[in-house]
């Protein structure tokens, strides 16, 4: 059963149009997928001179990390604790912008290190079988 | 080759009202699309490395400072807040015409 954008917004602290991921396909200790629409939405707050920079999509990445970080929290009956992007490594890009890609991207993470505090995540946005980004993102506690 | 560029995000940039409610904080990508910008003919391909190291709030004025390597598709970039570090990182770049 997937998890819906209503449900991702008391996972995590980004508000409105922030929030942008549209649902959790599914997850488990180590992983989640998600997908999202508003890549495409004219109103989607990163845009910048009407286009969405392929840059954009490691922010697709760390809120998946966050929601997973979330998700773990929440089944471990704690609330979860507010994470920031620290760091990025190893990043790639295939294209230059997402705006103009008609499908829903599919946006992946993998904990690769990390419980409760401070967490690394691989993490892939595609769509399609088409890879657009990827790279290892670095979330760590607010403070 | 090095340069420097200053800047700021404005308050009323659409990102801050959602990131986040009461404590707007600038978001790691708008600061690297900012970074970014600073050669319109060439294409961002990766991120080798970036650290955000503090957080940077609305209308904060930063400098960008940018340091292209030997090869030319690699620039060292770091931002700073009254020359305090901010955002530390390395782009891989290619360029169309050099």
């Amino acid at each position: 059963m997937p998890i819906a954008k209503a449900e991702i917004r008391t996972l995590i602290p980004h508000a409105g149009l922030m929030c942008l991921l549209d649902s959790v396909l599914e997850w488990d200790d180590e992983s989640i997928v998600c997908t999202s629409e508003t890549h495409r939405d004219p109103a989607n707050p990163l845009r910048r001179d009407g286009r969405l920079s392929a840059l954009h999509a490691f922010e697709y990445g760390a809120q998946a990390a966050a929601v997973h970080g979330g998700l773990r929290t929440r089944s471990a009956g704690v609330a979860a604790p507010p994470y920031y992007l620290a760091a990025l490594r190893d990043a790639h890009l295939q294209v230059m912008r997402l705006d103009d890609i008609d499908s829903p991207i599919e946006v992946r993470g993998q904990r690769l290190f990390g419980d409760g505090g401070n967490a690394i995540y691989e993490c892939h946005v595609s769509v399609g079988d088409a890879l657009l980004a990827d790279g290892r993102i670095t979330l760590m506690l607010r403070t | 080759m090095s340069f420097e560029i200053s800047r700021a995000i404005r308050a009323d940039h659409p990102s801050l009202a959602g990131h986040f409610p009461g404590t707007p904080i600038v978001p790691g990508v708008v600061i690297l699309d900012e970074v970014a910008e600073w050669r319109k003919d060439c294409q961002l391909i990766g991120i080798c490395a970036v650290k955000f190291v503090l957080p940077l709030k609305p209308e904060q004025p930063f400098t960008i400072c940018l340091t292209a390597k030997g090869a030319k598709t690699e620039v060292d970039f770091c931002c700073r807040v009254e020359g305090r570090m901010v955002v530390e990182g390395r782009l891989e770049i290619r360029c169309d015409k050099i």
